[in-house]
Parts: structure tokens; sequence; C-alpha cells
């Protein structure tokens, strides 16, 4: 047997290492035996060797596989909830294809996502959205063209501010004469802005009635009806015109009257 | 290791490529395969049950998401350790900004009777545990992952000759830890006795 020298006994431990090559350890135990660093080195080789070897046998068991299942299933449905990937909408086509029942069951549950609660909720919010935003840009268009009531025009006032609503908790408060005095002014204000508004309706209608066209006299000639231009024409709104006036001046004269006494500060 | 009833075994590759078709019985058969290489590695390189169970987890799930960027030429298991490294780099810095208790701790003034609990594998890895993360990152996956060294430094991304220093400086540290705490082998005897 070749006695090593300190170099190579040192490289070859070395290369036993790296390697996981067995040594020759007669030739080892041989020159450790003259040599005490090169004792040291082979002392804590053998110590390691037994040391790894149990510490490898002392591996804790473990299964992951249903929570790791768990999770992926949790987490590619909150993903694909997000934002549906090509991928999804590929599996979609595949799934509905006739034929393939026996698809992958992770790429039917992205599916699935499309109706999922995360998912129809946000199109529900995002249609409400939609909804209420053209709403706002309606009322913002319409706004401009809302003529000015009859009210407003006579007393230059809004009609919200002429007849504030009744206020219930002063009729259960004990009646005194201030009390009654304000009710009655109250209940005064809110028939003042009821008869307004009835007035500004009727005004309206009759304003909006458009002139019709009423048959001709003798409609059994076709022909000659046809060929006529001349057909007699009445407009609506100006046999409306005298019941409108009269109802106006009617009411224009209590809102006066009812104005004068009840709001003496206008 | 429980492989699909009534079937043959499947190599990895084919494994692979049925879990990216999206096949759950071949997922479930990827995780029971290699559970047990993740959770050792996260589990000593962590040194606290729990905390590995939750790399490995998390370890498990960017490997299906990231499962199509694997090249099929290549050998599995080291891209899943490179993850799985990766991960525990990532835990490890993160107990560092919050201390963690670990399972195993150090006590300085242990005495001789405390030692006298602690099997050769615990004492072990107790001296590991004292170790830097890259030594140890290293001893791990050479000696328990049983990777040759060039596997070892793709997957630390360092050079070959790196990992073979690094190995042999963490071999020296462990064995002088264990000897400085009175660990004493049969191995003793037996080189005595020759």
């Amino acid at each position: 047997m070749r006695i090593l020298s300190c170099t190579e006994f040192e490289q070859q431990l070395r290369e036993a290492i790296d390697s996981r090559a067995a040594v020759d350890e007669a030739a080892f135990c041989a020159h450790a035996a003259d040599c005490d660093d090169c004792l040291r080195q082979w002392e804590e080789y053998q110590l390691l060797s037994v040391a790894i070897a149990e510490w490898n046998s002392d591996q804790p068991e473990i299964d992951l596989v249903d929570a790791v299942l768990a999770q992926h299933a949790f987490r590619g449905n909150e993903e694909h909830a997000i934002q549906p990937t090509p991928q999804a909408v590929e599996a979609e086509n595949i799934a509905t294809a006739p034929g393939l029942e026996s698809r992958p069951r992770v790429f039917l549950q992205t599916v699935k996502t499309a109706s999922d609660p995360i998912h129809s909720s946000r199109q529900r919010y995002s249609v409400l959205a939609v909804l209420a935003s053209a709403a706002l840009v309606l009322c913002l268009i319409a706004t401009p063209f809302n003529p000015p009531s009859v009210e407003t025009q006579l007393t230059g006032r809004s009609l919200t501010a002429s007849h504030p609503a009744p206020n219930p908790k002063m009729a259960d408060d004990e009646a005194t004469g201030a009390d009654v005095e304000a009710l009655v002014r109250d209940a005064g204000s809110a028939y003042m802005g009821l008869a307004r508004d009835a007035a500004d309706v009727f005004t309206d209608t009759v304003a909006f009635i458009p002139e019709q066209t009423l048959p001709t006299a003798n409609p059994t000639n076709a022909l000659d009806s046809n060929a006529d231009d001349s057909k007699q024409s009445i407009p609506w709104g100006q046999e409306l015109e005298p019941i409108r006036r009269d109802v106006g001046q009617a009411i224009d004269f209590l809102f006066e009257t009812i104005s004068t006494e009840v709001e003496p500060t206008t | 290791m429980s492989e699909l009833s009534g079937k043959q075994v499947i190599d990895d590759a084919s494994l692979i490529r049925r879990c990216l078709d999206g096949d759950e019985v071949h997922m479930r058969l990827l995780v029971e395969r290699f559970q047990g290489v993740v959770f050792g590695l996260c589990h000593r390189m962590l040194g606290h049950r729990e905390d590995a169970e939750d790399v490995a987890q998390d370890v498990f799930l960017r490997v299906f998401r990231s499962l199509q960027k694997w090249d099929s030429s290549r050998p599995f298991k080291p891209w899943l350790l490179t993850i799985a490294a990766n991960r525990c780099r990532t835990a490890l810095s993160k107990r560092r900004r919050v201390p963690t208790p670990t399972e195993l701790q150090i006590h300085p003034q242990a005495g001789a009777a405390d030692l006298e609990s602690l099997g050769l594998s615990e004492e072990l890895q107790l001296a590991l545990s004292e170790l830097r993360d890259d030594y140890r990152m290293c001893f791990v996956l050479f000696h328990q992952q049983e990777l040759s060294c060039a596997e070892v430094a793709e997957i630390m991304q360092c050079p070959e000759g790196t990992v073979k220093t690094w190995l042999h400086r963490t071999r020296r540290k462990l064995a002088d830890s264990l000897i400085r705490r009175g660990v004493v082998t049969d191995a003793d005897f037996e080189l005595h006795r020759i």
C-alpha cells in the first residue's frame, strides 16, 4: 500500500467529497496515523459522514397536495375573475365545442368564473355607473331648456321658497296663538304653491297643443280631396286661449289676494 | 411516493406536459412526487416546520404559474429547486426584518445535560443554522438533495469553484461546531480501532 503525502491526502479527500466517491480508508488511516493535521481532517470527514447520514434520515413527513391544489384553484379563480386570460377564452371555446366534455377540470373552472359573484357584481356596478352617468348628462342637457314657470315670471321667486312644507312637529306642540298663525301661514303658502303648479300645467298644456288639420268638408270625393290643397285648418290653441286667459286671471287674482294678506313682507 | 394507481410511472417531462394541459390528477401527482424534495430544502434552510410548509406551498404555486417557462430539454428537479431556493432566501430575508423563533435555538449556556437530549441529526441542524445562508444552502443542496457541484452552482448562480470552496468551508465549520459541543460518534472509535 502506497503511503500518501499530505498534499495527496488532502486532494484525494476533497475529490472524494466533491464526487461522493468512496475513499481508500486503509491508505487514509495509514497516513493520518502519522500526521496530526491530516488526522484531524480524517476525523472530521468520518464524523460528518455519520452525522449527515443520520441528518438525512431524520426528515419529517409532509403532505402538501390538498393544500397546494386548493390554493392553486383559489388563486386561479381570483386571477381569472379580475381579468380573463386569452387561455381562458380559448378554453371556453374548447369546452363549448361538442364532444369535448372530458377537457381538463382546471380549464373548465376558469370558464365558470365568468358567472362567479365577484365578476357579476363588478359587471352590475359598471352598468349602474354607466346609467348614472347617462342620467347626469341628460339632466345637464335638459336644464337650459327648462322654461321659466308662470310663478317665476310673476313674482321672481322660486316655487319652493314660496310654499314651505308644513312642519308636522308644530301640530303636536301646545296650541298657542303664534303657532296657529304660523300654521295657517304655512297652509296658505302650500295652497298657493299648488295653485301655481296647476296654472303652470294648464298653461303648458294649452301652449303645446299643436294645430290640427280637420278633414275636408266633402270627404266622399277622394280625388278632389287629394287635389285640393286648401284644407280647413282650425287652431285648437286659439279656441282654448279664452279659457286659459279666464283661468289664469282667476288664479292670478287669487294669488295676489292671498300673497298680500299672508305674505306682507313681499 | 404514491403514483397513479393502475398506471405506469410517468416521467417528469410527460408529467409536466399533462400539468400544462391543466390536468388536475397530474398536478396532484407532481406535488406528490416533489413535495419531499421541496419541503426538505425549505425545512433545512428555515429550521421551522410551519414556515417550511408555507414556503413549500408557495413554491408549488409559483411552479404551476411558471411551468411553461421550464426548458424541457433540461432536468426538472434543479429548476424546481432553484425556485425553492429563491423562496427560502426571500423568507429568510423577511425573517431578519421580523425575527421568528426557530425550532432549534442556540443556547450558549447549554450544558452537557442539554446536549444529551439532542441527537446527532439535531446537533448538525443546530450547527447548520448558525452558518451563513449561502453556506447552508450549498450544504443542503449538495448533501441533502444530492445535487452535483455544477448543479448547485447553477441554482445558486455562482461559479462551481465557489461552490466547492463554500462546501469544504461549511464542512469544516460544522465539524468544528460538533466537536466543540462534545458530539462523539462511533466513527471515532472506528478510527482508533483501525
